[in-house]
């Protein structure tokens, strides 16, 4: 029988190789067709109408920097969503950046990395153990590439769909020993006045007078940004409304739902471009441009509850923020994205497929892990000194280049 | 026969050593910590209830049902 269906996969849960020999092989099955018509619709995405990759530029100077970090998205996950939505030959947004590379991801402390020591990697320049942000394991502070961007004058984003506090945008606006330690993380994020935070988490900026609060204490952070200079919102049409050179963004008490009535990651992207492009004409410098991280935080989630059909979704409203920040850095031409992961979640595989039918792809999807694995991730790149970017490196020489080409100097460095 | 439940926090960056329903006693490893020799044992003996993956705070959530 004809199938229409563009890709079937069937996730088979397998909790072997990484975990231990005792655990059995499971099974979960998950059909693309069926999950078009229930809440995994993915009929929000539009794939690329061209598998061309985007053009490269021929200008060399960098103003502005996008860098989107998909945390747990290793190389099988993106081909995993590419599959679902594009079939075998089609491409995500992210797979038509015209660079592309390895990146080696290990911590201080492990081969398997977390979120903290990846992003202080990412952020930072330099290695740490798990758990910890923005600091070497002797626990000396080092300036992230976005405290670096600052201090040239730059505007300054993060956005993520966790809480704003979470681990990767920590990394960026925090040091500190603890990931765990949100309430302080966001304390940190509006002393440094980043210019852009939107996401979750607005539970840590609550006082603990408030039944909503996530605090241990009477900080009123939402107060202290004010009287900082920010706008709070809290709703996509105060999002759409929001003109102010500081805007905070908190669109939930917890992480980012993904869904509607928020605003999409992308959506959050294209305004916090426009604010920070103001922002940065507006600095005393004039015209220095801006730095901004974007994270998708959730594809890690759906990869440790080795949920295929979730892993998809999140993959692709990651993408759609890739899309915005290529559609703004293709008009600008002085704007470099970057595009990678912090590392790889799921140990995921994709095996058995079958291609008929032109275009259906029938894959196997299995698990070795419902934590992280030491597998390469992939990282892309477009706009001026991408090719920086092409072979293989290590995590920690990410933020370095990005300094390289901003003239961000000395990079790495201590927090002073 | 009455239970109680027992939950056990692993951090997630390194899978549970554990799943659902298998049979587990005091001392035996909930996680491994590779490249380190951290090891999170069950305090109970027990059955493993369920394991649930925390976002917020990137933890899995073990409970274990013992008869009491």
């Amino acid at each position: 029988m004809k199938t229409t269906v563009r890709a079937l996969l069937i996730a088979i849960v397998s909790l072997s190789s990484l975990v231990g020999s005792n655990l059995a092989i499971g099974g979960t099955v998950f059909n693309y067709q069926t999950a078009k018509t229930d809440p995994n619709d993915l009929s929000f995405y539009q794939p690329p109408i061209t598998s061309e990759p985007y053009p490269l530029t021929s200008a060399k100077k960098v103003k502005n920097v996008i860098f989107l970090i998909g945390d747990g998205m290793g190389f099988n996950q993106v081909a995993l969503a590419g599959a679902a939505v594009a079939g075998p030959s089609g491409k995500l947004h992210l797979e038509r950046l015209p660079v592309s590379g390895l990146m080696r991801t290990h911590s201080s402390n492990s081969l398997v990395t977390d979120s903290a020591a990846a992003g202080t990697a990412l952020a930072c320049g330099v290695k740490t153990n798990n758990g910890m942000i923005g600091m070497t394991p002797d626990e000396k502070a080092y300036v992230s590439i976005l405290e670096g961007a600052q201090a040239k004058g730059m505007a300054t984003g993060l956005i993520a769909t966790s809480t704003i506090s979470h681990a990767t945008p920590a990394s960026f606006g925090s040091h500190i020993k603890s990931r765990k330690l949100e309430p302080a993380i966001c304390e940190q994020l509006i002393d440094n006045r980043i210019n852009v935070l939107f996401g979750g988490g607005r539970k840590f900026f609550l006082p603990q007078s408030d039944p909503n609060s996530g605090r241990k204490d009477d900080v009123d952070l939402l107060a202290r940004a004010k009287a900082a200079g920010y706008a709070c919102i809290q709703t996509p049409a105060e999002l759409r409304m929001a003109d102010a050179s500081h805007v905070l963004g908190l669109f939930q008490l917890d992480a980012l739902k993904t869904r509607e009535p928020e605003p999409s990651l992308a959506a959050m992207t294209r305004k916090a471009i426009r604010i920070l492009r103001k922002a940065g004409r507006q600095s005393p410098e004039d015209r220095q441009g801006f730095f901004l991280m974007v994270e998708g935080s959730q594809i890690d989630w759906e990869c440790h509850a080795n949920r295929a059909a979730g892993v998809i979704r999140q993959t692709l409203l990651f993408d759609q923020a890739v899309e915005a920040a290529v559609d703004f850095a293709l008009r600008d031409g002085n704007t470099l994205v970057i595009v990678t992961a912090d590392h790889e979640t799921g140990g995921l595989t994709l095996v058995g497929g079958d291609n008929e039918d032109k275009g259906a792809a029938e894959l196997t999807v299995k698990w070795g892990t419902k934590g992280h694995s030491a597998a390469p991730v992939g990282i892309w790149a477009l706009g001026p000194g991408a090719a920086r970017f092409s072979g293989t490196q290590d995590n920690t020489e990410i933020p370095k280049k990005i300094a390289q080409l901003l003239g961000i100097r000395p990079f790495p460095r201590l927090v002073r | 026969m009455s239970e109680r439940r027992t939950i056990v926090r692993v951090g997630a960056a390194y899978g549970p050593a554990v799943r659902v329903g298998d049979l587990v006693r005091s001392g035996d490893p909930m996680q491994t910590v590779p490249d380190t020799d951290e090891l999170i044992v069950a305090p109970v003996s027990g059955t493993v209830e369920s394991v649930q993956f925390d976002p917020a705070d990137h933890e899995f959530v073990i409970v274990i049902a013992s008869p009491c």
